[in-house]
């Protein structure tokens, strides 16, 4: 990448209410500010699902009283890597390691609780950060496969 | 390319008749905000009606599938189960098939390349 030796970190921000017709809005911007990047179309779609599973989780669980807001924040480090962070002032997660575990759901039936495990498996890092009514943070590390073996 | 805000943020569904099985066509994005048009076309009460017990989904169009869009695909295969039936996809595209492929559904349907191939492969079953 031409701008990869820039010290500063190129970042942007999205904000909108959790409506579900948001969440495709905000897995393309991401995208998009993505192919700036090294990515290959297969790891772009592997932005799309893990931003799409981070926004339907906000969309769905964090505020039961109605929509709020959704903070997206897209990041591309100075080490080339896309950097995502969804944030929410919901209700928050009361058990964490649990929510990550595989088809755990607070609704059965109705979700598949797969969410966070796409995201695992999509990116390179996930992080939750979460307590009861502080909101929640989802944070996601994407690297450019191709760029990693260009550099070694 | 990836992330043309026109191209990502829709999904048609077309719902048909062939012999024993109903046969849905998704194309476009399948997520939260789309799920219900899947659930509208294909109502629980439709399962098994009119000697139409299996269930043929035509992928070949959908261009993405999160575990939202997976969570509607999982209620259709209760369903057509429920009443007896199978459930067959159609080529899915790749990143549709690699969510599928990681959510179990490819083990629990039968895969066809074509809405033919599928028809004639489930009613084979009998």
């Amino acid at each position: 990448m031409a701008h990869g030796a820039s010290a500063v970190a190129n970042t942007v921000h999205l904000e909108f209410p959790s409506l579900p017709e948001n969440v495709g809005f905000a897995r393309a911007a991401v995208a998009l500010f993505a192919s700036r990047l090294d990515f290959t179309l297969d790891e772009l779609e592997e932005i799309k699902v893990a931003v799409s599973e981070a926004v339907s989780n906000v969309v769905v669980h964090a505020y039961p009283e109605g929509p709020g807001p959704v903070r997206v924040e897209a990041t591309v480090t100075p080490q080339g890597e896309l950097v995502v962070r969804v944030a929410d002032q919901g209700r928050g997660i009361e058990d964490v390691a649990r929510a990550c575990e595989a088809s755990f759901t607070t609704r059965p039936g109705e979700h598949l609780g797969l969410g966070l495990t796409f995201i695992n498996e999509y990116a390179d890092r996930l992080e939750v950060n979460s307590a009861p009514g502080q909101g929640t943070v989802v944070t996601f590390t994407k690297r450019p496969q191709m760029a990693a073996v260009h550099r070694e | 390319m990836a992330g043309i805000p026109t191209e990502t943020t829709g999904l048609e569904v077309l719902r048909y008749g062939r012999g024993a099985c109903t046969v849905l066509r998704l194309a476009g994005e399948l997520d939260l905000s789309t799920a219900h048009q899947v659930r509208n076309a294909f109502p629980a009460e439709l399962a098994g009606r009119r000697g139409r017990r299996h269930l043929v989904l035509d992928l070949r169009r959908l261009r993405f599938v999160d575990s939202s869009g997976l969570g509607v695909l999982f209620e259709l295969y209760r369903w057509v189960t429920a009443q007896g039936g199978r459930v067959a996809v159609v080529r899915p595209t790749p990143p549709v098939a690699r969510a599928l492929r990681l959510a179990g559904y490819g083990k629990l349907t039968t895969a066809a390349e074509s809405v033919d191939e599928a028809v004639r492969s489930l009613e084979g079953d009998g």
